[in-house]
Order: structure tokens, then sequence, then C-alpha cells
């Protein structure tokens, strides 16, 4: 089997080739709120092919292409999935300039965004799927899309991507939530992505302003500690988790500066979620 | 469907780009995209003053590779300056080449747009062991690559393997000829070294009429075609400069250093595929260079489908032929016939081994988007 | 003096001032008042190549060469 299918993810439209059903499955689940009949031209085609022939037997491996660029090496055909949104990422930061893209998520609450630049193991997928099915919505798990010279967060409604212990803690949470298979063994441990609830779908074409910057940091032993940064660092945090900062000149460096200038960044240190969300919602809203 | 026919005639006359609906822009910006040049494409169209009314969504996929390519534009010049630096205290002078040399020259129209993924210099044959210590101590590192291909960089082409910078991942290609030794036509590099000019700001690169003569080198001694319609637009917008001293002193170079033919090829393709206009009596000149008919036959159904724009949404089944051809052509002109069937062979067992496992299995080369 | 492709912004709060090389994306933070680094640029003030400050700011500007104490 081979299908060929136009995924609309606001602000970018997806052509999707694969051959694999496990792909094929998890994409009709977790986009069961997207547009799959759009008309509007595919902004880029992307491809997960299982290896054919005699390699299928040996090592089933799967392979994501962008056009005819191959950015990674081949996983595992039970990878597959996680693979294609990996891949989906990787073309977004490696050929969109006329966003800010910030290695980020962005949630909201009554269209005021707070932006979660993060790097690995902060913890920072569980905060944002415990956000996301208590009442903010999400405009994004992994790629802050910003507007330049703005305080705007363009939405990019992705499912959440979800590692090793947060998977348990996740579906404990959330039993009836819409869950992809797990991808096991990657290079990340154990993957799976979390669909957003409906209302996040439903608003993907809605901007948000950002009111406050949080860096979120999982320690075991403190229930909820926070700092406010002064600017100086928040912005040198901010930018080391920015992609294309570097490449896009002065209009990066104008929009980020700005934003830093006009809202507050705090360090929250935590073990427990909900601590976090009542700060979020009673002081930065 | 866009045909590689659309393509060209969007480089000849960038004014049909108006006539797209979106369905055909799609797989144009697809196969630009494929062949690095969107962002030529991009700079064409504003040249003829008509980018503000494409289609947004051809602006906008136009537009992200007009700020990537600008980026590179800006930076090389930051490269440039380091490079030549720190070559100067072991007195070398880096002679720049190909794309790196038309974005150190904005006057130059084959730097407007485009990309790079290497920078490419020659340098003397002698100082290129020093020349690795020195760059070596500075950040620049070699990549890690398989025995086979260090052996093959080193002692059968012109390359030593590329370097690159472990901070800003800048790869460098350093050169010391400009055509594989080994096969017995690399020319003399002084002939190319009187054509050696400064730039504005202090950076060596070859003249007009040996830039182009090394771009045609380059695009017709090419084992790989995936950028020689790119390469054939460079050569386009290098020819619309000439002046007909350039035209007399590229041909003389071309006869010093054994490249008519070349020389020959690349005016007769760049005027049949790209309508460039090439004075009569420069056409008159190369006339006798032309091999007999059947051969001009079969160079020309090599070359009419080879240096069209590559990408399977425009190649044909005639178009994957010719490219073997060229491929077998390309390597039979690097190197005699000996060495080049041990060199095959080497290559078609890893060529044979990649199919069953998979090409990244081996390779300690990681994936490589360049 | 700035070098050349340097741009920077002070922020309000007092807690630094962040450089940035809009060629190459370079970004350096050090910790100056807008009020010190004007000095510093009119030259009314002299950064001493012991302060903590001085390898960072070379990055970013060109300065003078005075406080030279022979070892």
């Amino acid at each position: 089997m081979n299908i060929k299918k136009k995924l609309l993810l606001p602000p970018f439209c997806f052509e999707i080739t694969t051959n694999s059903h496990l792909v094929a499955e998890n994409l009709q689940k977790i986009y069961q709120f997207s547009d799959w009949s759009s008309t509007k031209p595919a902004d880029y085609q992307l491809s997960l092919q299982h290896a054919n022939g005699i390699r299928r037997f040996l090592k089933p491996q799967a392979q994501f292409k962008a056009d005819q660029q191959e950015p990674f090496q081949p996983m595992l055909a039970t990878q597959a999935y996680a693979m294609l949104e990996w891949g989906m990422n990787w073309c977004i930061a490696s050929h969109e300039m006329q966003f800010v893209v910030i290695h980020s998520a962005v949630l909201a609450k009554d269209n005021k965004a707070i932006l979660f630049p993060a790097p690995p193991g902060s913890g920072k997928s569980t905060l944002t799927a415990y956000l996301a099915f208590q009442g903010w919505r999400l405009l994004s798990d992994e790629m802050a899309l910003i507007i330049p010279h703005t305080r705007t967060v363009q939405p990019f409604v992705r499912p959440i991507c979800l590692k090793n212990r947060s998977i348990e803690l996740a579906r404990s949470w959330f039993p009836n939530a819409t869950f992809s298979s797990v991808a096991t063994h990657t290079h990340k441990g154990d993957v799976v992505h979390l669909s957003p609830p409906a209302d996040s779908w439903h608003a993907a074409t809605l901007p948000a302003e950002i009111v406050a910057v949080v860096f979120p940091r999982y320690t075991a032993e403190t229930e909820l500690e926070i700092y406010q940064l002064n600017q100086a660092q928040s912005f040198m945090q901010l930018a080391s988790n920015a992609f294309n900062y570097g490449v896009i000149g002065s209009e990066g460096f104008e929009t980020l500066t700005s934003l830093i200038a006009q809202v507050p960044g705090f360090e929250v240190c935590y073990n427990n979620v909900a601590e976090v969300a009542n700060f979020l919602e009673e002081e930065l809203l | 469907m866009a045909s590689h026919q659309l393509i060209v005639d969007l480089f000849i006359d960038p004014k049909r780009a108006l006539t797209l609906d979106d369905d055909t822009w799609v797989p144009v910006i697809l196969v630009l995209r494929h062949q690095q040049l969107l962002a030529r494409f991009s700079y064409q169209f504003r040249g003829a003053g008509v980018f503000s009314r494409l289609s947004s969504y051809a602006q906008h996929h136009l537009r992200n590779a007009e700020i990537i390519a600008d980026k590179q534009y800006r930076q090389i010049e930051l490269e440039a300056a380091e490079l030549t630096m720190l070559l100067s205290s072991i007195n070398v002078t880096p002679v720049f080449l190909k794309g790196a040399a038309y974005a150190l020259q904005p006057h130059l129209k084959p730097g407007a747009g485009r990309t790079f993924s290497d920078i490419d210099v020659l340098v003397p044959k002698k100082d290129i062991p020093y020349i690795e210590q020195q760059l070596a101590l500075f950040g620049y590192l070699g990549e890690p690559i398989s025995d086979y291909d260090q052996h093959y960089f080193r002692n059968w082409t012109h390359e030593i393997p590329p370097i690159c910078h472990h901070g800003r991942g800048t790869v460098l290609d350093i050169h010391h000829n400009l055509v594989p030794l080994v096969s017995g036509r690399a020319p003399q590099i002084a002939a190319f070294e009187k054509h050696v000019i400064k730039t504005k700001s202090g950076y060596a690169v070859l003249d007009l009429p040996a830039i182009t003569l090394h771009s045609l080198m380059h695009l017709f001694f090419n084992e790989v075609f995936k950028h020689a319609f790119r390469d054939l637009t460079d050569l386009h917008l290098l020819f619309t400069d000439f002046s007909e001293d350039d035209w007399t002193q590229i041909i003389k170079l071309s006869a010093e250093t054994g490249f008519m033919f070349e020389l020959m090829l690349a005016v007769r393709y760049c005027q049949k595929i790209l309508g460039t206009r090439i004075p009569p009596w420069v056409c008159q000149q190369l006339e006798p260079i032309a091999p007999n008919a059947v051969r001009l036959w079969l160079l020309d159904f090599i070359f009419s489908y080879t240096l069209r724009p590559n990408h399977p949404l425009v190649s044909s089944k005639r178009q994957k032929i010719a490219n073997f051809f060229a491929f077998v052509r390309g390597h039979y002109l690097k190197m005699p016939l000996p060495i080049l069937f041990w060199h095959l062979m080497m290559k078609s067992f890893f060529a044979v081994r990649d199919a069953i496992f998979g090409k990244h299995h081996f390779n300690p080369k990681n994936s490589a988007n360049r | 003096m700035l070098k050349p492709h340097f741009t920077y912004k002070s922020f309000a709060d007092n807690s630094g001032t962040v450089f940035f090389n809009v060629v190459t994306g370079e970004t350096i933070a050090v910790e100056l008042t807008p009020e010190t680094l004007a000095a510093i640029l009119t030259g009314l003030t002299e950064i001493s190549p012991e302060s903590d400050m001085y390898d960072s700011l070379s990055k970013v500007l060109t300065l003078p060469r005075t406080h030279f104490k022979p070892s």
C-alpha cells in the first residue's frame, strides 16, 4: 500500500506519502480534527517509507524524506511515526525563515500566551501535557513561531511528544486522551505522541500574545521554586533555544530583545505540575 | 506537472512566472529547491519586476530561500577574512573558487541567491600539510570518512578530504589543482595563476575569463549532475557579462590549458538550452573543435538531458540513461582506464553493499544535508 | 568603538547589554549598564585588561590598549 494525503496544519500544508500502516493509523488518530481535504497547495512533501526488498526482512527500517532530502539515518520500522513527527519539525526548522522559531512549548489562556523554552530533560512536555488538559490551549509543543517584530505567536498545533516516565504519568492523568503507539528504543528512549484536546485543534489559526517566558526545570526534591530572571539572563536563555535566530540576522535579535523588554522571564523548579499551573494562572495571566 | 522546459523558460523569461497558478508552482518550487535554485530564481523575478505580483504561496517559499542565501552571502566575507588571515601567517594566499568566489564579488551576476555548501579554495600543493596543521590549530578538523575515500581523495583526485570548522560548521574544500592529476589532463596551474586578482576587500579570486573556464571545466568533468542546471545558469550569467577581451582571454586560456573542447561544449549548450548570446566570431573560432557528427550526436544526447533540471518530477527514463552515460564518461575523463575499472569495482562493491544494507549502516559520516 | 557587524541592546533593568553579530549570529552578554557602555564608547571610561569583562568586550569593541602592565 502507498497512501498520499494532504494534511493542513496551519500555518503550513503538508503532503504526506507513506507505505507504513503504523504511520497511517497514527496520523488518522492524532490528527482527527485536522483538515484532510484541503485544496491549498502543499508547502512541503514528506514521506515515510519502509525499506523494500530484502532489507525489509533482515532489519525492518523506515526512512524519512523531505522531498529528496534524507536528513536522518533510517530508524526501526516501529519508530516510523515518531520519525515522521521529528521530520516535520526538521523541515520547518530548516526552511521557515519568516518566523522567529524557538524550541519551546507555547500555551495560552484567554489568548495570553506563555512561552516554555526548554532543552531536553527539563520535563517540559509533562508540564505541557498537564496544562493542555487543564483548560490551557496548546499552540505548540516544540516549535514556537513568533511573528517578527511582534509579541505574537502563530499556532502550529501538533501532538505533545512524551518520553519514558512521562508516558505513564500522562496515561494515568488522562486515560481517555488520544495517544499514538509507543516508539520503543529511540535515541530518546520510549516515545509517545499525545494529541491535545479538541479545543486546541479548533483554535489552530488563532494567534496569541506572549505575556511571559517561563523556563521549566523538573527537580525531584523541589515542590516549587520560582526565580525571576533579569532581562539579560532571560534573553540569553531564550536566544540559546532559538532555531533560526542567527540566520535571519537582525530581525531575530530585535524581535527577541523587544520581547524580553516587555515580558518577564522566570525559571521554575518544580516537581508538582499542579503547583506550577497555579503559579502561572495566579501570577502571570 | 512542471516540465523541465518550464523551469528553463522561467529562467530565460522570468515574466512567465505571472502566468503560473499554485498547482503549477508546487512542483516548480520543489524542483528549484532541490536544485538549489530557489533564491537565484527569486532574484530573477525581482529583477524582472514580477516578484510582488506572484501568488503568496510562491512568494513565501521564494523569500524563505532568499533569507538563507543572504545569510550565506553575508557570512562568506567573514569566512574569507578569517581563512586569508590564518593562512597569511604561513605565507599562503588562498584563491577562492566557485560559489564562494561568486559571493565575494557582488558585481558578478551568479553571486545573487547562489548558495554553496562548501567553500572551495586553491592553494599550492606543497603547502597542503602545513595548511592542514595550521587550520587544525584553529578548529578546522577533517570529517570522518572511510579509509577508501581517504585514499581516493589524497592520491587520485585533486582534493584532500573536506575539513570542517567545528564551531561554525563551515566546510572547506582545499584544492591544489582544478582537475585530478591522475587524469593526465590537469592544467598547468601556472597558466591560471596569471589570472588571479584581488577583490575590493583583498581576497584572491580568478578573473572573469578564468573563473568561467574553471566553472565550465568543473561542469563538463563532473561525475554527479545533481546541480548541472544550476552550473549551466552560472555560466550563462557569467557569459552575459563578457567583453570582447574576456572572450579572447578565455579562448587563449582554454587553448593553453587544453580545455578548448570543454569551452566549445559550454558555449554550445548555453546557446542551445538557455539561448545565451555568444558573439559569432567566438562560435567560428570554436567550430573546428567540434567532433565528428556521430560523437557530437552522442554528446548532444547526454548533455541535453543531464544539463536539465534534475528531479524525479521532471526526470524521464531517458534522462536516467543519459545520466548514467555521463557518469561513466565523467569517471573516464578523470582517470586512465585500468585505474577507472578498479575504482568502479570498489565503488560498485560499496554500492551493492549499500543497496542491501542501507546507505547509512556502514558510512561513518552522518546523513548530511548538504 | 563597536566592531563591524555588531549591534547591541542594553536592557532597561540595568541587567546588562547584549551584543549581536548580524553576520555570524554570535551573541555575547556583558554586565554593563547603558551609561557605562556609552562612557566606554566615547573613551571616558577604560576597561582594565584584568577585568572579567575585558575578553568579552574585546570581541565586540575595539578597546584602546592603555593599561598595559609589563609582568
